[in-house]
């Protein structure tokens, strides 16, 4: 789209400004003898590297789509940069602040305050340019997504319109908070080249000479040190929000409790297993289930149940793995884990713990007979232990540790059997 | 054996920098070397390495699924060692500003010997630390590659006693958070170990044993060999380079140490002295006072000199030598926990070659929706859509399907089979799914199956991956259940209405 030239251009042209300024402020920030200056260097190679992120991952993920490398395509290469970033800037942050401590025990003062006023006006400059650009892209891209969002889904509106409607605010809350973050990141940015403008501004007006060091010296540490801590306080929600992606961990604002509660309720289902709700990036989530149904045409009416089920949680990917109930196995473990018990440790959760997994209790369709045909895919085969269970004490154990079935599910299930 | 559990090993050695750490700052005040303060802060970045690692191990090894992680936290190592490679990235980069820094102005060292000292006093802990963490596979229970061999630690009942897990405080906090577990007692210690068949499992024993708010089902012992796989070896890797990185800071401070103490000629303070090697307004001073020394001639030795100008240099240079080993060896452990962290295809897999393998057998149609990636360690995860013409020939070839996955090393598959309907052969059939055009860009794939590279996520054409149709079977749907037809109607779309009224 004609957008992302635009966008590439106003990137490229942030990442020169950005980069010369960085070295600009660097060398100055050594020659005059300013922490503070250092320190906002060090912000801004932050910038430039997360720009250099922004752009390689964008050119990242339309080159390779998906490869035999990468069968989900390279999309998370942006919550890798990010987190990468976040890290760098940590520990960047780690060592101004040892430097202003040393810098605190044994002061110095600022050698050359013109230079490091000048560069510091000029930082100041170019942070409110970069805020300006980047209110003015996030601005653009807002009304645009809203506005492709209106026309690509009008014609369904009409008939799934609360989900929809509810769908809409979500993405104006993200929008909303995408911009606050921005916001708020450039004023980090800026309130630091404040920091350096006010330490250089006492020296240039009161300047010191020879004099040993008076209360003057102890300001640009001092700043320095509040510096860091603001831009350490945009750098750990970052760290939070991509190891959430990362760690694979269940998206903010989907619940699975009620998840796998709306789920085990599907008519069809006799139990689920093995769910697992990630986030790729970027708000695509994906799931996988193990679900546990009677016959195949159980199957394939709660099919459908269940992925509306996840599509009103906002996750859009399914892959739904159907196993059919035989006595042997319990309702709550996999019957084909892998072909032998021996992968075990190599699943990605342990077969021996059963977390999150459900009973239907609503169980109309079980009726003790369990159609021949449709067995279970594995179980007869030899290498594949099946435990012995007791059924009576599996109702037993569900009735204790499923602490979340009501005690209705329980009941019905023990007459299941 | 303590030290092959890595926990113990990660808090010794944090034990060890901090208290060296402490050590340096006295000594520091004392000789009021600032060369030493600063230097003692490079153990203090090792400190924050060695805890990022431990959190790391600590978060690992709860493995169960949760309501906040349904994966466990096992992946927790890999960005443990992705933080960790980045940080030392970040301190090579100070580093590297500080030595160019020092070629603009070079400093001299005050007081050498106390510098030797301390350094060898760190390299000595460097030292250990390396050899800590380099033999962190070899021990007695090595690499189980999860075939479950019967560890001796693995055959001891779940009710005996458990030395290595302590449940500290934390667990329990940890296990609140955790949903209700079901414990599978009958596999409980034995993976495919010997006592398994036959043997009644005694629920009630293990009941006894699962206590809610505790180790339940938490398998030291288990956990603790298996998992010296390449998760934790990754972790270890990003301390390893830390401890690494610190000895070659040690090494490079006691040689400079050394050689400046051995060659450098400093001044004296009490006598005029050139200095030719700091570059300062001084220097005409200088020249002044040598010519009018010579001038005097009473004196016989000529100004002092500072010593060798070039052993200022020394100490930049070898920084710069230091900052090239690491970056070159932080960055293979970089690329590789990158990598998985973006759910790339492990190396030893070929996905080409087993998409030909699945798409070969016999009553499977097409293959799509492939998607493998590795959790972390030794967990590959794959999942699958497998299209074949009806239930029956599913049935049959799931178990091999399942199979050619195990080769590959796949062990956790989710596979989810799709039929053909009569009407559409081309096996593409439409979505009838809540997810149409509107959740394309949510979806993790919402592009047509060849791998061709458009922006086909903005594309409006309904080319959803989610290409199950669900048409088979309408006599059966419709005696069965009273329900689905109404629900269908209702969500469908107007070509899925044609679908059905036609049949």
């Amino acid at each position: 789209m004609g957008r992302y030239s635009g966008k590439t251009c106003r990137l490229i042209f942030m990442l020169v400004l950005t980069a010369g300024f960085f070295v600009a402020e660097l060398v100055s920030g050594y020659l005059g003898n300013s922490i503070a200056l250092v320190s906002d260097s060090f912000n801004m190679l932050s910038d430039l590297i997360s720009l250099c992120v922004g752009l390689s991952t964008g050119r990242i993920a339309r080159r390779s789509r998906r490869g035999p490398r990468a069968t989900y395509g390279y999309s998370r290469a942006e919550a890798v940069g990010a987190l990468s970033n976040a890290v760098f800037l940590t520990a960047l942050c780690f060592t101004i602040c040892v430097e202003a401590i040393l810098r605190l025990a044994r002061p110095e003062p600022i050698d050359d305050a013109q230079l490091v006023l000048v560069v510091g006006t000029l930082g100041l400059a170019v942070n409110l340019v970069g805020l300006l650009v980047d209110v003015f892209s996030v601005c653009r891209t807002y009304t645009q997504h809203s506005v492709s969002s209106l026309n690509a889904g009008d014609s369904p509106n009409d008939q799934k319109s609360p989900e929809a409607g509810s769908e809409k605010k979500k993405e104006k809350k993200s929008e909303a908070l995408n911009i606050r973050g921005v916001l708020l990141h450039v004023m980090g940015d800026a309130l630091g080249s404040v920091v350096v403008v006010i330490a250089a501004t006492i020296f240039h007006v009161l300047p010191l000479g020879n004099a040993p060091c008076n209360w003057q010296c102890y300001i640009d540490p001092s700043l320095t040190i509040i510096m860091v801590f603001i831009i350490l306080s945009s750098a750990f929600p970052l760290i939070k929000e991509t190891s959430v992606i990362l760690l694979q961990m269940v998206p903010k604002g989907v619940n699975m409790q009620l998840l796998t509660d709306r789920l085990a309720r599907v008519p069809g289902v006799s139990s689920l297993h093995e769910v697992h709700v990630w986030e790729l990036a970027g708000g695509k989530n994906i799931a996988t289930l193990h679900v546990k149904c009677q016959t195949s045409a159980d199957y394939q009416d709660a099919a459908y149940q269940i992925r509306k089920v996840f599509h009103e949680a906002g996750i859009h990917s399914v892959t739904i793995q159907p196993e059919y109930i035989d006595n042997k196995t319990s309702l709550l473990l996999c019957s084909s884990p892998c072909i032998s018990k021996a992968c075990d440790s190599q699943l990605c959760c342990s077969q021996r713990e059963t977390s999150l997994a459900k009973t239907n209790g609503y169980a109309e369709k079980n009726d003790g007979s369990h159609l021949g045909p449709h067995k279970d895919n594995s179980s007869s085969k030899n290498d594949i232990e099946i435990p012995i269970e007791y059924p009576l004490s599996e109702d037993g154990i569900k009735k204790v540790k499923n602490h979340d079935a009501s005690d209705g599910k329980s009941q019905l299930s023990s007459t299941r059997l | 054996r303590w030290w092959q559990n890595r926990r113990a090993r990660l808090l010794c050695m944090l034990a060890l920098t901090f208290l060296f750490f402490v050590v340096e700052v006295v000594v520091s005040r004392v000789t009021s070397s600032l060369a030493m303060l600063s230097d003692s802060f490079h153990m203090l970045s090792d400190v924050m390495a060695l805890v990022v690692a431990l959190v790391a191990v600590r978060f690992a090894q709860r493995t169960r699924a949760t309501k906040k992680n349904t994966f466990g936290w096992v992946r927790a190592e890999v960005m443990g060692a992705l933080v960790n490679a980045v940080f030392l990235t970040a301190l090579c980069f100070t580093i590297l500003l500080e030595a160019i820094e020092r070629f603009t102005e070079p400093h001299e060292i005050q007081q050498p010997l106390v510098v030797i000292g301390v350094g060898v006093a760190g390299l000595v802990i460097n030292l250990l630390g390396l050899c800590l963490f380099n033999h962190h596979g070899v021990g007695g229970h090595g690499h189980s590659h999860g075939h479950g061999h019967s560890h001796s630690g693995r055959q001891h009942p779940r009710s005996g006693p458990k030395p290595e897990q302590q449940p500290g405080d934390g667990e329990a906090a940890l296990h609140r958070e955790e949903t209700s577990t079901l414990v599978e007692n009958c596999s409980s210690s034995n993976g495919v170990g010997q006592e398994k068949l036959g043997k009644p499992c005694d629920m009630k024993d293990d009941m006894a044993d699962l206590q809610v708010n505790g180790n339940a089902g938490h398998y030291p012992l288990d956990v603790e060999e298996v998992e010296e796989d390449s998760s934790a070896q990754l972790n270890m890797r990003g301390v390893f380079l830390h401890v690494f990185g610190d000895a070659l800071g040690s090494v490079i401070v006691v040689v400079n140490a050394l050689l400046f103490y051995g060659l450098w000629n400093p001044c004296p303070k009490d006598r005029p002295c050139f200095n030719p090697c700091v570059n300062n307004h001084c220097m005409e001073n200088a020249t002044l006072s040598q010519t009018l020394g010579r001038a005097n001639g009473s004196e016989a030795e000529s100004v002092p000199v500072a010593g060798p100008c070039w052993l200022l240099y020394l100490d930049p240079v070898l920084c710069l030598i230091m900052v090239c080993i690491l970056l070159y060896t932080t960055y293979p452990l970089l690329r590789e926990s990158a990598l998985i962290l973006l759910q790339t295809v492990p190396k030893q897999i070929d996905v080409h070659s087993l998409n030909s393998k699945l798409r070969t057998l016999e009553g499977v149609e097409a293959v799509h929706e492939l998607h493998i990636w590795q959790l972390a360690g030794s967990r590959i995860i794959g999942t699958a859509h497998i299209k074949c013409p009806d239930p029956s020939t599913y049935m049959m070839v799931a178990k091999r399907i399942k199979e050619i996955f195990h080769d590959e090393g796949i062990h956790a598959t989710t596979i989810q089979p799709e039929f053909a309907s009569v009407g559409s052969e081309s096996g593409r059939g439409k979505c009838e799914f809540p997810c149409r055009t509107q959740c394309a860009l949510k979806q993790c794939c919402g592009t047509v199956e060849d791998n061709t590279a458009k922006k086909t996520e903005k594309s409006s054409s309904l080319s959803i991956s989610c290409s199950e149709v669900v048409i088979d079977f309408p006599k059966a749907r419709r005696t069965k259940s009273e329900s689905i037809p109404s629900v269908k109607l209702a969500a469908n779309t107007d070509q899925n209405e044609q679908f059905e009224s036609s049949l």
